[in-house]
């Protein structure tokens, strides 16, 4: 029992000599959308590409904003809990994701420190944090890519 | 210093050659339900706590299963007709169902690395801990590496 703050803060001080950067373990490319995509359009990409959060862009690649699974559980369970099946897709292919998005978007570039990106999503509660360079999306990192950290070795 | 930063595979195996555990990185402050609670007491749990994962247990503390967001989604998606009310259904109706259901739990001496392999083959976000009374100690997420990142001095 004792050796467990020794164990992990000799593993914690290894890593930070490594100086690791977010594009040392950013997912490239990224599944983005624009505000007038659908709502059903972003359902399927989570669904095919296994993902929870899609960045929305402008026609220039620039950040807008960013929608998450929750967002659309949230939308769900308030909005669509007593309809039918059919009419739900129905309205969710009207619905574009500009109108669930959240607009305001904490993102990070390529060579913020993996522990300003950690610290801001454990403190925050952020499932991710969108990589831009000079506004635009170039990358995603999501506790998924710190996971792999641990497992690529 | 950048070329060694790049080197990942030998300096990824340096930072595991600690030896760390599950224990050393789970979340001991769990939040849990029984199976008798409700699809909405985990809709509220999850939306309250900023959560995806939920362990049920009996009252004795046993792990007997664990919903998450996505079987919330799943289950509160209309099939057909109607939609059953969310407040009524019990968790342990949807239990079966759920793939975590399954997922057999970890000890606290698993090592950190085997753990997160687990879950990235499985495509899990959570693992329950257990005790060998099949306790619930903690859970070991996603957050959890992610906060390893975040806790300790420096810079880094």
């Amino acid at each position: 029992m004792n050796a467990k703050p020794e164990r992990f803060q000799s593993a914690r001080d290894r890593l930070s000599r490594l100086k690791l950067c977010v594009r040392d373990i950013m997912s490239v490319p990224v599944y983005s959308l624009c505000r007038d995509d659908s709502l059903g359009k972003a359902e399927q990409l989570m669904q095919d590409k296994g993902v929870r959060h899609i960045p929305i862009v402008d026609r220039e690649g620039l950040l807008v904003g960013l929608l998450s699974h929750r967002d659309v559980l949230r939308y769900s369970l308030s909005e669509l809990s007593e309809v039918s099946q059919l009419d739900r897709n129905i309205l969710i292919g009207d619905i574009p994701v500009g109108e669930l998005m959240q607009p305001e978007v904490q993102a990070v570039t390529p060579d913020t420190t993996l522990r300003t990106a950690a610290v801001l999503m454990a403190e925050k509660k952020y499932g991710c944090l969108p990589v831009t360079e000079n506004g635009k999306l170039v990358g995603i990192v999501t506790e998924g890519d710190f996971l792999s950290f641990f497992t690529d070795s | 210093m950048s070329d060694e930063t790049h080197n990942s595979a030998a300096i990824r195996g340096r930072v595991f050659a600690s030896g760390l555990c599950v224990r050393d990185m789970m979340t001991t402050n769990v939040r849990t339900l029984s199976p008798s609670d409700t699809l909405q007491d985990l809709a509220d749990l999850l939306e309250r706590h900023h959560i995806r994962h939920a362990p049920l247990v009996d009252k004795q503390g046993k792990l007997v299963g664990l919903v998450t967001q996505r079987d919330l989604l799943l289950h509160s998606m209309p099939k057909g007709k109607t939609c059953e009310p969310l407040a009524t259904k019990p968790l342990k109706a949807i239990m079966q169902d759920s793939k975590f259901f399954q997922v057999r739990a970890i000890a606290p001496e698993t090592s950190a690395r085997s753990a997160a392999i687990q879950m990235s083959e499985n495509k899990i976000g959570c693992l329950p801990v257990t005790d060998r009374d099949g306790k619930l100690v903690g859970i070991l997420t996603e957050g959890d590496f992610v906060r390893f990142f975040a806790d300790g001095e420096g810079p880094g």
